[in-house]
């Protein structure tokens, strides 16, 4: 098992090497640079041939990436064409922000799914089955974006139950209790539209999934050993159906990041993702390179936390 | 049966709570009638925007349009220009003198002008903000944008290159006196040279980068701030308040207590207006102006932005080389369609670089190029364009086939439609123009700067100096169409050292003139700069720059009991 883990680590490196050079390379043939699209008649091409160099970007695309490379190395991820200041600066302003925002969203979304999903293997084919399945069915067809607003006029608007943008309250100086309940209070919108998909997936997953345990051999045999129905469903059916789940939390570890994408944006929730788009916009590479490997490396890590997961809860399945 | 009608009562029930959400908006704090009474102390207003700002609030080094936002209420600067856009209001400037020959200024500070730290306001501020602009280190080390704004003081090339260490024009009288010498005499001198302040007593002895990245450019507890407010809390990426600042010199002012500024989408801006979280809305699309014209607690007023769009043409193209047909394509364009369908009459057509409301402005050109498709067809015609080989679209003088690409980028619903309107308009006169599909706006611009394109859109916007030359000047870099014009350059630069307005608007007419004639772009419209604020806020002043961004906001105040 060490072995294989190790080996996983190792193949690791050539593979977010060669995703950074296709990020790179992608972020290089986009039309532009960070300054294409600052248009101010008061400014002159000297001007802009200045900064073009101070930043390096007159130089080769392949002596570029070797500078940002060597960077890395030393472990500096570079300075932002359009903030100025350093990217690790810029990242660790936000991340906590964005980690919040993903604990509670897969807080909700287990809280919910895993409920949901037995609730509705229970009742097979009934009405309650049905609209559960057609809701899920809704809420995974329709787009975050689209969620987002209809959450901000109906909860923040309409009823004003919440806020809908922010992290906290604008100069209420909140402290102790009150500061963590003010938190919650901004992150609960933006972390159910993140969580709206996954618990329509779970949801159906965790459904199927029981559904499949209660007509395994083992559950007839419990039933006529004549256990009562909830200690089948308890011992027998969830602990087989369930336990896949933790592997899933593995996988999601970099969808969570893709997601944040939108929903920060629409709830201007200053975290990594809304910092994301707006580098896109503004072809600033070095807050591009740094996020899209910190996505890389989170997928890479979570496949492995899942692979890992995978052996542990299931004997059957061995790494040598 | 019983599943399906639960099914249908469900989407009744969730399609009705949706209408009654919609219906039971609150109408709550009405105006109180045009009568504003005495202007009472306290309170504060809230305004939205629209992304966040960076974080450098230093009015020398800043780049983002937000950041410029809120330094907008803390910086207060030597002069203002008036409701007809001529630099004549003083503000930390007592008053100031330009020699006869206009290439020297003696100006006279206000002697109660205090920071926000209550340190006095004086020459030295001035002139080390000039001396750190001007130096190698500010736009080499510390790659700030502004030294064009101290360009024309006599020795500031000097300092720019390293030869020296001050500037030799700027001369320090007293603390409140200082004359200004410019390398040359110009009528937009004074427009061009810098007029916001740093204190000097914070900054001094640093270097330019470490003034850059100090907590006195960035952290709102150590900002020293020359306006009416200065900064309380500045939660990154969230929200900035500003409170009044206790020094501030002009007696009485302001009446607000603090202005908040929140940092929410534009998608969300307008329902926050409507219900009353924020005060201020700017930036307001055509197509909202009657949604917000119905909520009774708003007014809602528009003025001709200083920005323009334009249809432009790579003239070095061979293509596009043919002035005639470029007239012809002006003539070809109905644009009076696009200000009263796109922009819904909230817009005018444009027919030269100088906005209506300057006062630079050519009133003859008023109604040049008016839609006039048959006009357009003769013009071709006449030029040579004909329909040699009958498949509806004109060939070039050469019998050759001519396919006209048009550019456009995203971002702009308003210009997206108008590429569509005016490839068919175009059609209409025998053009067989090709609409490119959208791109966003860096691969558009970079398209654009490289001559990559034929045809493209694209806007300015502009600065009350009305000096054309940064755009147009035949070797400027702004200078999209490549259009290079010997008696243009020499008007502008007659223009611009011509010092009495009168004759320098003549200069303008006749380049105004020369311009609509040669026709490298085709002035589409400007659209209007639409503002609304909550009418508890009194006290508002709006003019060509709108409400929000007018240094009369120190005026602003609201009643005690609807603070």
């Amino acid at each position: 098992m060490a072995q294989y883990i190790v080996r996983r680590i190792l193949i690791s490196i050539p593979m977010l090497l060669i995703i950074s050079v296709i990020v790179f390379t992608i972020s290089q043939l986009a039309p532009g640079d960070a300054f294409t699209g600052q248009l101010d008649p008061k400014l002159d091409a000297e001007y802009f041939e200045e900064m073009r160099r101070a930043f390096g970007l007159d130089k080769h695309p392949v002596e570029q990436y070797y500078m940002w490379f060597t960077n890395l190395l030393k472990g500096e991820l570079g300075i932002s064409f359009s903030y100025k200041l350093p990217v690790s600066d810029l990242i660790v302003d936000r991340i906590g922000n964005t980690i919040f925002l993903a604990f509670c969203s897969l807080v909700l979304t287990y809280g919910l799914a895993i409920p949901l999903g037995i609730f509705s293997a229970q009742r097979p084919y009934s009405m309650l089955d049905y609209t559960m399945t057609t809701t899920s069915f809704v809420l995974l067809s329709m787009p975050s974006f689209f969620a987002g607003l209809l959450l901000i006029y109906l909860f923040s608007f309409t009823l004003e139950w919440f806020p809908f943008s922010g992290t906290q309250t604008m100069g209420a100086g909140y402290t102790g209790i009150s500061y963590v309940i003010d938190k919650l209070h901004h992150v609960f919108l933006p972390a159910v539209t993140l969580a709206l998909i996954s618990i329509a997936s779970y949801t159906r997953y965790i459904r199927s999934s029981v559904l499949d345990a209660k007509k395994q051999d083992y559950v007839r045999t419990a039933f006529a050993k004549g256990l009562a129905s909830s200690v089948v469903l308890r011992k027998h059916v969830l602990k087989n159906a369930l336990l896949p789940l933790i592997t899933l939390f593995g996988l999601d570890l970099g969808v969570f990041l893709s997601g944040a994408v939108i929903t920060e944006t629409i709830f201007t929730y200053p975290g990594l993702g809304q910092l994301y788009i707006e580098s896109i916009t503004n072809r600033d590479y070095p807050i591009i390179m740094a996020l899209s490997m910190m996505g890389a490396v989170c997928v890479l890590v979570g496949n492995l936390i899942a692979d890992i997961l995978y052996a542990v809860v299931d004997p059957r399945i061995r790494y040598d | 049966m019983k599943r399906k009608s639960f099914l249908l009562m469900m989407s009744i029930i969730l399609v009705l709570s949706m209408f009654i959400a919609a219906c039971s908006s609150k109408d709550a704090g009405s105006g109180e009638g045009k009568g504003e009474g005495n202007p009472e102390y306290g309170g504060h207003v809230t305004l939205s925007m629209f992304s966040a700002p960076k974080g450098l609030f230093n009015i020398i080094f800043y780049e983002d349009q937000y950041d410029n936002y809120v330094l907008n209420y803390t910086t207060e600067s030597l002069w203002a220009y008036d409701d007809k856009m001529q630099l004549t209001v003083p503000l930390l400037a007592e008053k100031w003198e330009l020699s006869d020959d206009g290439k020297v200024v003696t100006i006279t500070l206000r002697k109660d002008a205090k920071w926000s730290d209550g340190e006095p306001i004086t020459t030295d501020d001035f002139i080390f903000t000039w001396e750190t602009i001007a130096s190698k280190e500010y736009t080499t080390e510390a790659k700030a944008p502004r030294y064009y704004a101290v360009e024309q003081i006599k020795g500031a090339a000097e300092m720019h290159e390293g030869k020296a260490d001050s500037l030799s024009g700027v001369k320090k009288i007293d603390d409140h006196t200082m004359e200004v010498e410019f390398t040359e005499a110009t009528a937009n001198a004074l427009d061009n040279l810098w007029p916001s302040p740093i204190p000097k007593h914070v900054f001094d002895g640093m270097s330019v980068v470490e003034m850059k990245n100090s907590g006195a450019s960035r952290n709102a507890g150590e900002i020293v701030t020359s306006g009416a407010f200065k900064f309380k809390e500045a939660k990154k990426n969230e929200y900035v308040i500003l409170e009044k600042n206790p020094h501030y010199y002009v007696e009485g002012r302001p009446y607000l207590d603090e202005i908040h500024l929140k940092v929410m989408t534009q998608d969300v801006a307008m329902g926050a207006l409507k219900n009353e979280q924020i005060d201020f809305l700017g930036q307001i699309n055509p197509a909202e102006f009657d949604t917000i014209k119905k909520m009774d607690h708003v007014t809602i007023k528009e003025t001709q932005d200083l920005a323009y769009q334009y249809l432009g043409f790579k003239v070095k193209n061979p293509k596009l080389s043919n002035k005639k047909l470029r007239q012809a394509i002006s003539y070809g364009i109905n644009r009076k369609a696009m200000v009263d369908g796109l922009l819904r009459g909230h817009g005018t057509v444009l027919n030269q670089h100088m906005p209506d409301a300057s006062w630079a402005a050519n009133e003859k050109l008023k109604d040049a190029y008016p839609y006039d498709p048959e006009k357009a067809k003769q013009i071709l015609e006449e030029a040579g364009y004909k329909d040699v080989d009958g498949d509806g679209f004109v060939e070039d003088p050469d019998g050759k086939k001519l396919e006209i690409s048009l550019d456009y980028p995203t971002g702009n619903p308003v210009r997206e439609r108008s590429a569509i309107l005016i490839g068919e308009d175009l059609k209409k006169i025998g053009l067989n123009i090709k609409v490119k599909s959208p791109r966003d706006f860096e691969s558009h611009s970079d398209a654009v700067q490289k001559d990559k394109v034929e045809m493209w859109l694209m806007g300015w916007s502009l600065v009350p100096d009305p000096d054309p030359s940064g755009i147009w000047g035949s070797k400027a870099n702004w200078n999209y169409p490549r259009w290079e014009n010997k008696k243009s350059d020499e008007l502008m630069k007659k223009a611009i050292t011509e010092l009495d307005q009168e004759k320098q608007k003549e200069i303008y007419a006749e380049w105004t003139e020369l311009v609509s004639e040669e026709a490298p772009y085709v002035f589409l419209y400007t659209q209007n700069r639409i503002e609304a604020w909550n009418n508890r806020v009194k006290g508002v002043t709006f003019d060509w720059r709108g409400a929000i961004e007018h240094y009369k906001f120190i005026d602003w105040w609201i009643p005690k009991d609807l603070q």
